[in-house]
């Protein structure tokens, strides 16, 4: 038998156990040998604390998860609650060319914060909403309420009006969390392209910072304050 | 185009069969809408080449337009992706021939190619149904885990990074785990009399 004719003859494997591989959820691992996580993990204390400035400054309570970010696979009707530094399953991949949906969808929550609104923001490509069939641009930064699914893609508009594809490998998008006026948390998502050729991207949640009320009262966050700390979120993580 | 996309929603499957059943075009629609993408990942994987895996995927609807009725598919992506993967290997033979394209496909036959002899296909179709069957059964005793990356592999036609970044873990490892799956897969074929 020839290696075409078995090729051929696998795809007649039964198809609940095909279906069942890109439905599945992965579990990622880590599978690092335990003492070369633990020197990964003192390496990064020793450069964190030698070169990055502190992410809050005294006297603000910071907490992580606020925020959740939830992205849909690209071939089935699977979803995943990203985690921070973890990259999606390639079943999360998009692409202009490939994807069914008019970008990279990522859904925004604020669980047990039903009145919190996003401010959103991208450093790169263009976000869009879809709703009821219809590509909406939206022009940064916008508003969009809880549960919000919003959408990046990398087709651009030119300042002359003409579409355009984006030529950077990396994007951001970030998400200031408010609520009654308060700024009470904020992410950074990564977008970065995985394939030049197909321009295929996948999502990255960096950070996810919540600012929880302390004694009943909203913390005093600044505006300038998120700004510099997603800086400095986008600086350690590189890209452009 | 009669209720569908309600808010953005894909139909169900049982609603996209029930369009091809009716001989509604709006079928055509909604496979491209919920499936496209699955089906141009796996064009995509084995041929290489976007032009090519575009044309197998506008292929794909044309034949399941004309597949269904009268077959009525089980699980329906897998219905488009077998169609998708054979018009894609058929397209992949052609550009061979012609030294173009890749993809993924060479190197996935030749490590198939360690489980076969490559000698001329002598079985007949009764007995390649029974090896279908017999593989299906040793990827019953896998668990989880390895039949994924086998079908992600051998029937996806997935690239080893691919492979790696859906399961966490390292290209070499995936590698590794293909091998000794591919080993394993042979001793069991001969243990049960199948001539490879």
């Amino acid at each position: 038998m020839t290696s075409e004719r078995l090729y051929e003859l696998l795809g007649d494997l039964r198809e609940e156990r095909v279906q069942s591989v890109r439905q599945a959820e992965v579990p990622r691992r880590r599978r690092r040998r335990w003492w070369a996580a633990a020197a990964a993990c003192l390496c990064a204390a020793v450069l964190l604390a030698l070169l990055a400035p502190p992410l809050s400054p005294a006297g603000v309570t910071t907490a992580s998860g606020l925020l959740t970010v939830t992205a849909y696979a690209s071939t089935s009707e699977e979803t995943v609650v990203m985690e921070e530094g973890i990259d999606l399953p390639a079943d999360y991949r998009w692409s202009l060319a490939m994807s069914s949906r008019p970008g990279v969808p990522l859904e925004l929550t604020a669980p047990g914060h039903p009145d919190a609104a996003f401010e959103i923001a991208a450093d790169g490509g263009a976000l869009l909403l879809w709703e009821e069939g219809r590509i909406l641009p939206q022009t940064p930064p916008f508003t969009a309420a809880n549960g919000t699914t919003i959408y990046w893609t990398s087709l651009i508009e030119t300042e002359e009006g003409t579409p355009a594809a984006y030529s950077g490998s990396t994007a951001h998008i970030q998400v200031v969390v408010r609520e009654e006026g308060h700024i009470i948390g904020y992410a950074v998502i990564q977008i970065y392209r995985e394939d030049a050729e197909w321009a295929v991207y996948r999502a990255r949640l960096l950070r996810s910072v919540f600012f929880p009320k302390v004694d009943g009262a909203y913390q005093d966050i600044s505006a300038s304050y998120v700004a510099g700390a997603i800086q400095e979120v986008k600086a350690q993580a590189g890209g452009e | 185009m009669k209720d569908r996309e309600k808010g953005g929603i894909p139909l169900e499957d049982s609603e996209i069969i029930r369009l091809y059943w009716e001989r509604d075009e709006a079928a055509i629609a909604a496979t491209s809408e919920k499936y496209g993408g699955y089906c141009a990942a796996i064009a995509a994987s084995i041929l290489g080449n976007r032009e090519d895996a575009e044309e197998c995927v506008s292929d794909t609807y044309l034949r399941a337009w004309n597949a269904i009725p009268p077959h009525r598919p089980a699980v329906l992506p897998v219905f488009l992706g077998k169609i998708t993967r054979n018009l894609s290997f058929n397209r992949y033979r052609r550009n061979r021939a012609e030294k173009r394209g890749g993809g993924e496909t060479a190197a996935v036959l030749e490590e198939l190619s360690q489980i076969v002899s490559g000698g001329p296909d002598a079985e007949q179709a009764l007995q390649y149904k029974e090896l279908v069957a017999a593989i299906d059964a040793f990827l019953d005793t896998l668990p989880p885990e390895k039949q994924g990356i086998f079908l992600c592999r051998y029937w996806y036609t997935d690239s080893i990074a691919a492979i790696a970044g859906r399961y966490g873990m390292g290209e070499g490892a995936v590698s590794m785990a293909l091998s000794r799956l591919r080993r394993r897969l042979r001793d069991y074929l001969l243990e049960r009399g199948f001539v490879l």
